[in-house]
């Protein structure tokens, strides 16, 4: 192995990050996309979104990729357990794609499980939005 | 563990070398969706892909159903909805990143295209690309020429700056497309490390705040200093500008090219190709080029 000097005005995604998979497992990029038009003040909860069979998922981030106006949100693991003692207001939970509002440390959905979701629009208006959960699939190799 | 801050590891003997696989839309239609469309990769190293640009000058807004999608090297889809793509905004970063071989293909997914343009009577110029960014990785053996000075030095903050004027358009007075010109930066005195690249327009400035060229008005083909591409195509400047809009906002790209950086050694010269993509009436332009980086002074 060699290590290659870092450009310091480079994000670590460009200098390149090594792999840090665990023994017997390949981390592969993957982001599992929600999909919800909401209707005014319509509040879902208990909505799903699931992951495949083929590999588990370590969730790492989350992206509000469109919203047409403010919601609020709170999210569960596979187990049911929220994330939050309440609904969080879309506006703290701002990134974008390159700087998402990350889930750390990382939370780890078995392949087949489901990431759990109740959405609420505070705009008073139909709201279309799409969040996007970034993380790695996991496969076994061992 | 909690440290990320550490070096990045390549296998022994490899060249890591920055490169981008461009892909021009312009020849599309609009208002298409365009499935398993194949990037194909060069066939002289595989290609580590750490970022994606520029997926928002290929395709719709997203409120009019602009959506995007692409393939592991295996062929599998690298994201969920696999029928309709997600929303890609101007750069999307490939954590970890993905290696596809010597030869392999990046397929991708374009839902609702539209392209990008400058406004030109009425013949559009397209700024419309995709870039995939990463390192070429050049096997142990391959006789790529590595750079390495061959004198003791320390390391002295400097920067070139090169002021281009474009006084051609992208089509002729016939309407054809005017070929690149070419321009040199002479490496003088010592080596040169590049670190970054940041374009503006001398005075632009909003609210009296300098301010980095955010417009698509030309694309740059970059050479390393054996005349090698550092792309595939001309790259549209703002994904290589790492210069600010406002000290508040980064690029528009969050741009940082080359990366990892480049030697320049004393007596070469960073080359580069001007494509025009500017309007016959807007001539002549000025623009400033920096290349910002490291000086290798001896001692």
């Amino acid at each position: 192995m060699q290590a290659i000097p870092a450009n310091p005005f480079g994000a670590p995604v460009d200098n390149g990050l090594n792999d840090t998979s665990p023994l017997n497992y390949v981390d592969v990029d993957f982001t599992y996309p929600y999909d919800v038009v909401l209707t005014a003040d319509q509040f879902l909860r208990d909505q799903t979104v699931s992951t495949t069979n083929d590999a588990d998922f370590a969730w790492r981030a989350v992206v509000i990729a469109f919203s047409t106006g403010p919601f609020n949100v709170r999210f569960a693991d596979s187990q049911g357990y929220y994330l939050s003692n309440g609904m969080i207001v879309s506006a703290n939970l701002q990134g974008d794609a390159a700087s998402p509002y990350p889930i750390f440390p990382e939370i780890l959905i078995p392949a087949g499980g489901r990431i759990g979701i109740d959405i609420q629009d505070t705009s008073g208006n139909t709201n279309t939005i799409e969040l996007l959960f970034r993380g790695v699939k996991r496969y076994r190799v061992g | 563990m909690r440290i990320i801050e550490e070096p990045y590891f390549t296998p022994d003997g490899t060249l890591d070398f920055p490169f981008a696989y461009v892909y021009d839309s312009s020849a599309n239609s609009d208002a298409q969706n365009i499935l398993n469309i194949s990037q194909q990769l060069q066939g002289d190293s595989d290609f580590i892909l750490r970022r994606i640009m520029g997926v928002p000058t290929v395709v719709d807004t997203p409120a009019n159903g602009g959506r995007f999608n692409f393939k592991n090297a295996s062929g599998n889809y690298a994201n969920g909805n696999p029928t309709t793509g997600i929303i890609v905004p101007n750069t999307w970063p490939v954590v970890p990143e993905k290696k596809y071989r010597t030869n392999e293909q990046i397929s991708f997914d374009l839902y609702r295209t539209l392209r990008a343009f400058n406004v030109c009577s009425a013949t559009p110029i397209y700024a419309s690309q995709i870039a995939f960014m990463g390192v070429k990785r050049f096997a142990k053996g391959s006789g790529y020429p590595r750079q390495i000075t061959p004198y003791k030095y320390r390391e002295v903050r400097y920067a070139y700056a090169f002021e281009l004027t474009i006084n051609w358009a992208h089509f002729d007075n016939l309407g054809n497309v005017q070929p690149a010109q070419r321009f040199i930066q002479q490496m003088d005195n010592f080596d040169f490390e590049l670190l970054r690249i940041s374009i503006s327009q001398p005075g632009a400035n909003v609210d009296g705040v300098p301010t980095a060229l955010t417009t698509p008005d030309f694309a740059i083909t970059l050479y390393d200093p054996n005349m090698h591409q550092f792309s595939s195509a001309p790259l549209l400047q703002g994904f290589l500008n790492a210069g600010r809009p406002t000290p508040a906002t980064s690029s528009p790209y969050q741009a940082t090219f080359p990366c990892p950086s480049q030697i320049y050694p004393a007596g070469s010269a960073i080359t580069f190709d001007i494509t025009s993509l500017l309007c016959g009436p807007s001539l002549p332009q000025n623009y400033e080029i920096l290349f910002d980086g490291i000086w290798r002074y001896p001692c």
